[in-house]
């Protein structure tokens, strides 16, 4: 699906996105038009990466039923710039290492703009990559490797459970904990 | 070389090398954090060929963090933002002191989520990537837990435990732990307190000797495994049995050469009792030592 970038002028790719027109055979309407700001609508954070703000709605075809916001998927500019990092990361150089690691934290964290209209399973890749992130200081090549591999599953638009049990299963076998995120939880038993 | 502490006093002496290590819930939850958390306890398991838990460890590790977590998850699903969470959360907990730990869990792991994406995406984009997080953590945890060890024992045949957190039909994560009657027992239990009498006099011996100065828990359990005497199938009960928490976890792993746990004020005693070394790797000065050799 290609949409035009708002903030560049460019052609923006999004992948995960979810098409209701083939399933629904409903009219697609440009937001500005039916005058209508979408709830899921979000405010771009950094023009500069290519945030996709053209948002489209979805009109029913029965009169009367709600409107829906059709899905659209992650900001592809974002996520080739993760893989363009990964492909260079050095992880001898601790300088770089530690750039390029809060490079990859900030793109990732940038992904949620448009996670919001992807597909569950593009949600769940992008959580275990984040988790990933943002648990280590460096990465080691076989880390780098499974990265990789999830930013890439990340830009095609279809997903199933498969994918997200791949990802899962080469992270923790990595290392990564899905927990990780909750380190400073007090340890508590019983409520 | 191990240092044994005896006596309030510290001696080294050369012990066989020990390669077998059973790891109680505290470990556990120390292994499933951040790397820079996690690294002592990943380190220290490195010299170890074998490493075991328990699946009535993992009863415990779903109870005190998955069910709360997947309780959050369900309750995000229904408000707009974050900052409506944490009212939904007060309204719904903050009023009944039972609820204080849930409560507590719930409010951290929110904060723990927020932290990193603090004030640089939008609201919506922050609910979304939470909730995303929550979903990963709860239906992540058991294939984590089954990834980072050896083997894990599973003497008592635990079926609170062994159901997996999932997806339920309508999108909820159903992380549910079934109620257990002595009407429909369904695990092996009471069959593995009575194989284990022998171990079970040891820790019964061990918490008389500590007397008042043994921990709320052990005396707890000391109460249930006295009742069990008379009547053992009054530990056929979700509530019965859950107190003896500790105890199941340590006599699943009593094969194995040495305990570590975090929690030393009820595992200093077992392993006493059991006569195991304890290892905490989460205090250096006793990441080698031991209360008490084979």
């Amino acid at each position: 699906m290609i949409t035009k970038d708002s903030a560049t002028g460019g052609a923006v790719d999004m992948a995960g996105f979810v098409s209701l027109v083939a399933e629904t055979g409903a009219n697609l309407v440009p937001e500005t038009a039916a005058g209508n700001i979408s709830e899921r609508r979000v405010r771009g954070t950094n023009a500069t990466l290519g945030a996709d703000e053209e948002s489209l709605e979805l009109t029913m075809g029965r009169p009367g039923t709600q409107r829906v916001a059709a899905s659209k998927g992650l900001d592809k500019a974002l996520l080739k710039r993760a893989v363009t990092i990964l492909g260079s990361f050095g992880p001898d150089d601790v300088v770089a290492a530690q750039l390029d690691m809060d490079a990859l934290r900030g793109l990732v964290l940038e992904l949620w703009e448009s996670a919001q209209s992807a597909t569950q399973d593009h949600q769940d890749i992008l959580a275990l990559i984040e988790e990933a992130v943002l648990s280590v200081d460096s990465l080691t090549e076989d880390q780098i490797s499974v990265l990789r591999e999830g930013f890439r599953d990340l830009e095609k638009p279809v997903l199933g459970q498969v994918h997200v049990d791949v990802i899962r299963g080469r992270l923790i076998g990595q290392g990564f904990s899905p927990l990780a995120l909750l380190s400073e939880l007090a340890d508590h038993g019983d409520s | 070389m191990v240092t044994v502490k005896q006596e309030g006093q510290a001696r080294t002496i050369a012990t066989k090398t020990v390669t077998t290590i059973h790891l109680d819930t505290s470990l556990q939850i120390e292994r499933c954090k951040a790397e820079r958390k996690a690294k002592p306890v990943a380190v220290f398991l490195k010299r170890f060929r074998f490493s075991s838990t328990s699946s009535y460890a993992k009863l415990e590790f779903k109870r005190a963090w998955l069910q709360r977590l997947a309780y959050l998850y369900s309750l995000s699903g229904e408000v707009e933002t974050v900052g409506e969470l944490n009212g939904v959360l007060a309204d719904r907990l903050g009023s009944h002191p039972m609820h204080k730990r849930k409560l507590s869990t719930c409010l951290q792991a929110i904060e723990a989520f927020l932290k990193p994406s603090s004030g640089r995406i939008s609201e919506a984009a922050q609910l979304a990537r939470m909730r995303a997080h929550l979903r990963g953590a709860v239906l992540n945890a058991y294939s984590w837990w089954e990834a980072s060890v050896t083997h894990e024992y599973n003497g008592t045949g635990c079926v609170r435990a062994s159901e997996r957190p999932r997806i339920s039909g309508g999108g909820k994560l159903d992380v549910s732990i079934p109620k257990c009657q002595r009407s429909a027992v369904r695990c092996r239990v009471l069959r593995f307190l009575q194989d284990n009498q022998k171990h079970l006099k040891a820790i019964k011996a061990e918490i008389d000797r500590l007397g008042t100065t043994a921990s709320d828990e052990l005396k707890e359990a000391k109460a249930v495994l006295d009742a069990f005497e008379n009547d053992p199938q009054r530990v056929c009960q979700d509530n019965v049995c859950v107190k003896l928490g500790d105890i199941l976890v340590a006599i699943d792993g009593v094969s194995m050469e040495c305990f570590a746990a975090n929690n030393d004020k009820e595992w200093g005693p077992l392993a006493r009792a059991l006569r195991k070394r304890l290892l905490n790797p989460l205090r250096p000065q006793d990441s080698e030592s031991s209360e008490h050799s084979t």
